[in-house]
């Protein structure tokens, strides 16, 4: 299991310092922030396989939040941009999101319709329209590895991408020559490319009512 | 019209480029006069126990060794001066008992009839070669020769200097301070005469006014010379063709050697008085080619002769480090000043050493060199200030090293020590032998990268070291020294010399923590800050050797917002 240590060993190693995260008592941190930042920004834009995770739950029936939380392995569920399908339980079509504009009043019945974010509990951040509809929910969510990250922490998102990414960052800063910080920066976005090819290359059922929630197959 | 993608990439890019900027050059020394927020980099703050040496970086002092201990007769008196004549350390300890220690630090009693010849307690003894022969004087006794003449029947042994004629010495002053000048010897110190010198027979070390002819040596109160200050003598040197001859405000500077009258009477005349430049130790005196140095209450002096003209020119050596010379002086007497302030000349690293002592209840508890790297052809003269020692006596030997006394022992300057650096090694009450460490401190003023209002931004560290000592580099910026009293430095990294082994070396062995940060290491250590003024400080304690040769900071230059 990679952990973050490994991380920044490897930025430390491929931006030419001397090695060791002891010897360089002053680089880990900063390469540590920048890690931490492109982390922050990888995890949004991917779903990324190892933390997805598929939550059975009841709704309550009176405000149509959900009856239990979204707690995983991981992480709990807290923010409604990490709720990649919500779906009635033995329906094929995942629940669209309403819109900001939709009136939750004109909204009746017990049958799920739409899904809208929902902060009034922690770890529910989502809640079905109409507010009165019952029976159970199938949610997939993204689990948030606690941020920010310390050094001993491990590492779900792709090794080679926070590496090359927090190298650009920290040779941006430390205007470097333009070549080194265009070799880091290409590295990166090519190693996006990549991770983006290879998330999406397991076969995906084309069922033609299945629709996006709030976002595509990889990007959020 | 969509910009190139290689356009929006560059336009993330910084405007500044890293620059770098290495400090190599050490030969301003220590400077505790000038701000240090309007100092070069050559000039350090602070410098304790680093000196600028002859390859031109800064080094670490060298330590000391253990060479003998003149105690072995129950005489546990100090030794209170001593010299290196005829391939021995003559002593004189404070009962005024005489030894004499060969180069196996094989150590003899000199005795003159089977007793010390000296048998009252002293504070002050001085000596003065003539002729290859020693002679040795305390102001209180009769002075005493040991001849260096093989041919001699008492050669290296203890005699009272006499005439060689009526083998007297009733006319011989009971001196304190006596120099070779020409072709005489030359006694000052007479507690009666305080302003005369007394001139021997030419040629002849024991024959003084009132001896049988052919004698024609004088006595001259040389008193009413002195324009300033007390006319008692506090020294005497020579220097190239001139006698120097010190007062507690001036020098007056004689030439021997003139006879006038008939019959002819050696008369001595005088380059008139040198106002303001005066010596009060007659230890501290040590005359080097075209140099004289000494010492007064503010700091060192020296004489130049300037050239084409032979006009002796006095100059203030010390003028960067009088602050912490006249801080020390200050706390002494007189007495104390004579006694224990005392010099010696490096001849090998071309260093007037001058130490000062602190005393504390009555004891001096260290006592604090200043180190003078001279060498003129090359423009250098820095100063050091070398701490954690206590001699009370130093002098060179023929091989050009340098010996201390400490109590009843003898230490000498451990300068071909290639992997070794601590004090009074191999003493076997000093650690068991393996003696103490050596602290250092070395604090280069603040330094703004010649953009003062520019905001700076540092990102790696280079070092150029040498030798296999540990250190510890530490990085303060905008002014904040210290807080509360205590050092706040920003950055700090220890390091090791270059010439240290790692991984897969001795004392490291195939362990997987190797020999700690390599300051020899061509790749890159980040020293990530962000400052208007910065200063570095090098410091710690060593056993081991450390030279460092250069510093270089990568940086780039910013805005004037903070």
């Amino acid at each position: 299991m990679t952990i973050v240590d490994d991380v920044v060993s490897q930025v430390i190693y491929e931006l030419h310092q001397v090695p060791a995260i002891a010897t360089q008592a002053y680089a880990t941190p900063i390469i540590l922030t920048k890690v931490n930042s492109i982390h922050t920004e990888l995890l949004d834009k991917f779903w990324w396989p190892r933390l997805m995770k598929l939550f059975t739950v009841a709704l309550d029936g009176v405000t149509g939040i959900p009856t239990t939380d979204l707690t995983g392995p991981i992480s709990s569920i807290d923010d409604f941009k990490d709720i990649q399908f919500v779906w009635p339980e033995g329906s094929p079509n995942p629940l669209k999101t309403a819109q900001d504009s939709y009136n939750p009043t004109l909204y009746g019945g017990t049958t799920p319709l739409l899904i809208t974010p929902s902060y009034d509990i922690a770890h529910r951040p989502f809640a079905v329209l109409p507010a009165g509809a019952t029976g159970n929910v199938v949610v997939r969510a993204r689990q948030r590895p606690p941020e920010p990250l310390s050094l001993g922490d491990t590492v779900y998102l792709d090794k080679l991408a926070l590496a090359y990414g927090a190298a650009w960052r920290y040779t941006t800063d430390d205007a470097t020559v333009p070549a080194a910080i265009d070799l880091f920066h290409r590295a990166y976005e090519d190693r996006k490319k990549t991770l983006a090819q290879q998330i999406n290359s397991q076969s995906i059922s084309f069922y033609g009512s299945v629709a996006e929630v709030n976002t595509g197959w990889w990007e959020a | 019209m969509a910009k190139p993608a290689s356009t929006r990439t560059s336009a993330r890019q910084p405007q500044q480029q890293l620059e770098t900027s290495t400090v190599r050059t050490f030969d301003g020394g220590l400077n505790v006069v000038d701000t240090e927020l309007n100092m070069t980099p050559r000039y350090a703050r602070v410098l304790k126990n680093l000196e600028r040496s002859l390859d031109g970086s800064l080094s670490v002092r060298p330590g000391t060794v253990f060479f003998a201990d003149v105690n072995q007769w129950g005489n546990s008196n100090d030794i209170i001066n001593g010299i290196y004549f005829n391939n021995h350390a003559i002593c004189v300890q404070a009962n005024g008992a005489i030894t004499k220690t060969d180069a196996s630090g094989t150590t003899t009693q000199m005795l003159l009839g089977g007793v010390n010849p000296w048998t009252t307690a002293i504070t002050r003894a001085h000596f003065a070669v003539f002729n290859n022969d020693l002679t040795i004087w305390n102001g209180v006794d009769k002075p005493l020769i040991i001849p260096g003449n093989p041919t001699d029947p008492n050669y290296m042994t203890l005699q009272f200097l006499v005439d060689k004629a009526s083998l007297s010495n009733i006319n011989t002053p009971r001196g304190l301070y006596a120099a070779t000048q020409g072709r005489y010897l030359v006694v000052a110190g007479v507690p009666d005469y305080p302003s005369t010198i007394f001139v021997t027979n030419q040629d002849t070390s024991g024959t003084f006014p009132g001896d049988p002819a052919p004698n024609d040596a004088i006595q001259l109160d040389i008193g009413s010379r002195v324009s300033i200050g007390s006319s008692a003598i506090t020294g005497l040197v020579a220097y190239r063709d001139k006698l120097l001859v010190t007062f507690e405000r001036g020098v007056l500077p004689l030439t021997l050697g003139n006879y006038t009258g008939s019959p002819a009477v050696h008369t001595p005349t005088d380059d008139g008085f040198i106002e303001e430049y005066g010596c009060v130790s007659h230890r501290t005196l040590v005359s080097v080619s075209d140099d004289a140095f000494f010492c007064d209450n503010i700091g060192v002096n020296v004489i130049r002769r300037i050239a084409l003209f032979s006009t002796l020119r006095p100059e203030r050596a010390s003028q960067y480090i009088d602050p912490l010379f006249t801080a020390l002086m200050q706390a002494l007497t007189t007495a104390q000043v004579e006694e224990l302030v005392h010099a010696v000349y490096d001849l090998r690293n071309r260093r007037y050493l001058i130490f000062v002592p602190v005393i504390s209840g009555g004891v001096v508890t260290e006592t604090v060199c200043f180190s003078y790297t001279s060498i003129p052809s090359l423009s250098i003269s820095a100063w050091a200030e070398l701490r954690g020692w206590n001699w009370r006596c130093a002098f060179r030997s023929t091989l050009q090293n340098i010996f201390f006394a400490r109590g009843t022992k003898l230490y000498y300057y451990d300068f071909d020590g290639e992997d070794r650096c601590a004090d009074r090694l191999n003493d076997p009450a000093v650690n068991s032998g393996a003696g103490e460490a050596i602290s250092f401190d070395w604090e280069l003023p603040w330094a703004d990268f010649q953009r003062r209002m520019h905001v700076k931004q540092s990102h790696y560290l280079g070092l150029d070291t040498q030798g296999t000592g540990t250190f510890t580099c530490e990085m303060y910026i905008d002014n904040y020294r210290t807080q509360l009293g205590s050092d706040i430095p920003y950055l700090s990294l220890k390091f090791v010399a270059g010439d240290a082994g790692g991984f897969g070396n001795v004392p490291y062995g195939n362990s997987p923590f190797g020999g700690g940060r390599d300051s020899s290491e061509e790749r890159l250590f980040a020293w990530p800050s962000r400052f208007k003024l910065m200063k570095l400080r090098f410091k710690g304690t060593t056993t081991k050797p450390i030279k460092f040769v250069s510093i270089t900071i990568a940086y780039t230059r910013g805005s004037i917002r903070r």
